[in-house]
């Protein structure tokens, strides 16, 4: 039973609101309730609102008739100036957020704040978090909520108080080691992964009994000497620097009871010194939750040479194929292309570019490998200066996209970029940045990026938005012909899921780069989005266009005025 | 003393807490302040260069550009204040990690050089 059920017999909404909490039965986010979160719009208890990472709700209140009439709510700041990225989760009354640093509970209708939890850090904290001090959501399970921290442990707070009921250490993090990632639980079983991709750590993905906090299992995505895939590395200790992070949330299948979750860069970024596949870094795993088991893998980018992370989002869908119905999971992978793979196999089903792309003639649908241009194997041969699109930042960067059923298609927050890149040696030091290549960073002001409505099996778009600044902020489709998603001077918007018309927009705080959400309550839908801006774009690419959008985060919930 | 009108208040409670730490000099900080307007030297540049890219780059910036709202404008910070650019590189500011004990005192000189430069 939901939360939300008791209420659906036409109790007044002041009544309604003052007993949801109340309403919510003891074991509430148990696994059937988190199995069920996509058609259960009452709440959000699982991290790409459902196993699946769809980011699509049923809801239709808000619709591309109504959606004029939205407005904000309520809005909490969120103390934070370093990036808000998380997304949040709503349950027995209550929206669950974090920060870097904080975790709050707030009344989902109110917007005032419960409880809030403060997390103390060293002065040295940020260099291992490469990729911003940031947390990208927490999870809940029958009564607990878990989230990451930055010094790399796992923390499990009482839903109900915020008090703090363990916390254990995954890695030390002035080794490099850094956690973001909003735990999966899955089967019963909590799920980490590690962020450790530009320090020349060995990445892996864990497990904890959720009741104890006592680790079940760490399978790392390098293999060990003599272990199945060492032979792809070289002899010698590269493996033991040689990256494989993972510091995205997994999508869980429960019928086939797999998880699947993506396996980042390889370590150092320049693959010189690295010869082979380098397994199983740029790839997805399929695991079996309660031991770890890798049931399938598929490796996207062999022997990455250029930050071409496999962590991003592994979206399930059950789509045609060739006219055929395949249950598939799709990843718009940082190297630029759209791959859907039979989730059941792993079988490659599909690979096209979704944007500007230059490394590569293309993915050879027998061997699933890439075909890289000559231009870029020249470079391996020679270390000289090679210009390749998309540069690190990816052709999609971490942001979630999401998939409509009803339209059939995925939107994502689409990036063109390109850079001039030669290897270059750097000697290994512990807990210290490790690249080992040269750049010249060219993000195209003028193009760089745009909202794409993408057909998965090809890869073209059958609508887009450009922004005048590349968005880094996730989506989210609706069953109400809506697509929302923020940008980076901070413009939340509404577009037509069918043809791409912007229907609606609010100006918030910041620049928005986090993960909108919606539900219901009473019979109103609410949209949830923060706003605060932040992300590898802002630092690393030297914009100033954004000099005048202020840092600073606000939790912000819409809803149509009565 | 007149502050530069480019800092921020809190910048200038640091710079006041630069000048009060002073009092304690670390040796790290001794007899290293050039007078305003040296020019640095181009192979400390140089290496301080190879310092930001692996190490200040990923927040300050490409060749310091960065629209410096969460992380500093390097470009901006006063060549007469490199007592406080030391502070700030051994403890951390704001957002900014402490990097004492991963940095030697020559490491920080060739950053402070190559931050002259302006990127330029």
């Amino acid at each position: 039973m939901k939360s939300m059920d008791c209420l659906r017999n036409g109790l007044p909404a002041a009544l309604a609101a003052g007993l949801w909490a109340v309403c919510a039965p003891a074991g509430a986010q148990s696994t059937a309730v988190l199995s069920a979160d996509h058609t259960t719009p009452g709440d959000v208890v699982t991290y790409g609102m459902g196993y699946s990472q769809q980011r699509f709700s049923p809801l239709k209140q808000i619709n591309a008739r109504t959606v004029s009439r939205l407005v904000p709510v309520w809005a909490m700041g969120t103390n934070n100036s370093l990036g808000d990225e998380a997304q949040p989760l709503v349950s027995g009354g209550m929206m669950y957020y974090t920060t870097g640093k904080s975790t709050y509970a707030v009344d989902a209708l109110t917007g005032r704040m419960a409880w809030k939890h403060e997390l103390e850090y060293g002065p040295d904290i940020g260099r291992a978090a490469l990729s911003g001090q940031v947390n990208r959501g927490p999870a809940l399970y029958e009564g607990k909520l878990f989230r990451t921290t930055l010094d790399a442990q796992v923390l499990a707070l009482d839903a109900k108080t915020g008090k703090e009921l363990w916390k254990s250490k995954s890695a030390d993090y002035k080794q490099g080691y850094s956690m973001s990632v909003a735990p999966l639980v899955a089967n019963g079983v909590l799920i980490t992964g590690i962020g450790c991709g530009e320090h020349g750590g060995r990445g892996y993905i864990e497990a904890w009994d959720p009741e104890t906090g006592k680790q079940l299992w760490r399978k790392y995505t390098i293999p060990a000497p003599g272990e199945p895939g060492s032979e792809t590395w070289p002899e010698g200790d590269a493996w033991t620097r040689g990256g494989g992070p993972a510091w995205l949330t997994g999508s869980y299948d429960p019928a086939l009871d797999l998880v699947f979750w993506g396996v980042g860069n390889a370590s150092p970024w320049n693959a010189q010194d690295r010869r082979g596949d380098n397994l199983y870094t740029a790839s997805v795993l399929a695991m079996r939750p309660k031991t770890g088991e890798v049931v399938w893998y598929y490796q996207f980018t062999p022997n990455d040479t250029f930050d071409f992370d496999g962590n991003n989002e592994l979206v399930q869908a059950d789509i045609l194929v060739a006219g055929k119905p395949r249950k598939v999971v799709m990843q718009a992978n940082r190297n630029g292309f759209l791959y859907v793979l039979d989730r059941v196999s792993g079988e490659l089903l599909a690979a096209n570019a979704f944007t500007r792309q230059t490394w590569a003639e293309g993915i050879d649908m027998k061997t699933g490998r890439p075909v890289e241009t000559a231009a870029v194997k020249k470079m391996r041969e020679t270390g000289d200066w090679v210009t390749v699109a998309p540069a690190a930042f990816g052709g999609k960067n971490w942001n979630p996209m999401s998939f409509s059923p009803a339209t059939g298609l995925l939107y994502a927050n689409v990036l063109d970029n390109e850079w001039d890149y030669r290897p270059a040696k750097q000697p290994y030091e512990a807990g210290a940045p490790y690249i080992a290549m040269e750049a010249k960073w060219r993000f195209d002001q003028k193009a760089g990026g745009a909202l794409k409505a993408l057909d998965p099996v090809t890869g073209k778009a059958k609508w887009q938005h450009p922004w005048t600044i590349a968005s880094f902020s996730g989506t989210l489709a609706t069953a109400g012909d809506l697509v929302f998603t923020g940008n980076m001077t901070g413009e939340f918007a509404a577009f037509h899921a069918g043809t791409g018309q912007k229907l609606w927009s609010f100006q918030t705080s910041s620049g928005i780069v986090s993960q909108p959400i919606t539900w219901e309550h009473g019979g109103r839908q609410y949209v949830t989005v923060a706003s605060g801006i932040g992300t590898v774009y802002l630092f690393f690419a030297g914009d100033e266009r954004l000099a005048t959008v202020p840092p600073g985060g606000t939790l912000w919930t819409f809803a149509l005025m009565p | 003393m007149q502050w530069p009108r480019s800092l921020s208040l809190s910048s200038r409670l640091l710079c006041a807490l630069a000048i009060v730490v002073a009092v304690q000099t670390p040796p790290i900080l001794a007899g290293q302040t050039p007078a305003a307007g040296d020019a640095p030297s181009p192979d400390l540049a140089a290496r301080g260069r190879g310092l930001y890219l692996s190490h200040c780059m990923r927040c300050h910036g490409p060749n310091m550009i960065t629209p410096g709202t969460i992380a500093y404008d390097l470009r901006k910070f006063p060549a007469d204040q490199k007592d406080r650019f030391v502070l700030s590189v051994l403890n951390g500011k704001g957002a900014m990690p402490a990097w004492g004990g991963a940095v030697t005192g020559d490491d920080i000189d060739a950053l402070w050089a190559y931050v002259l430069t302006r990127g330029k």
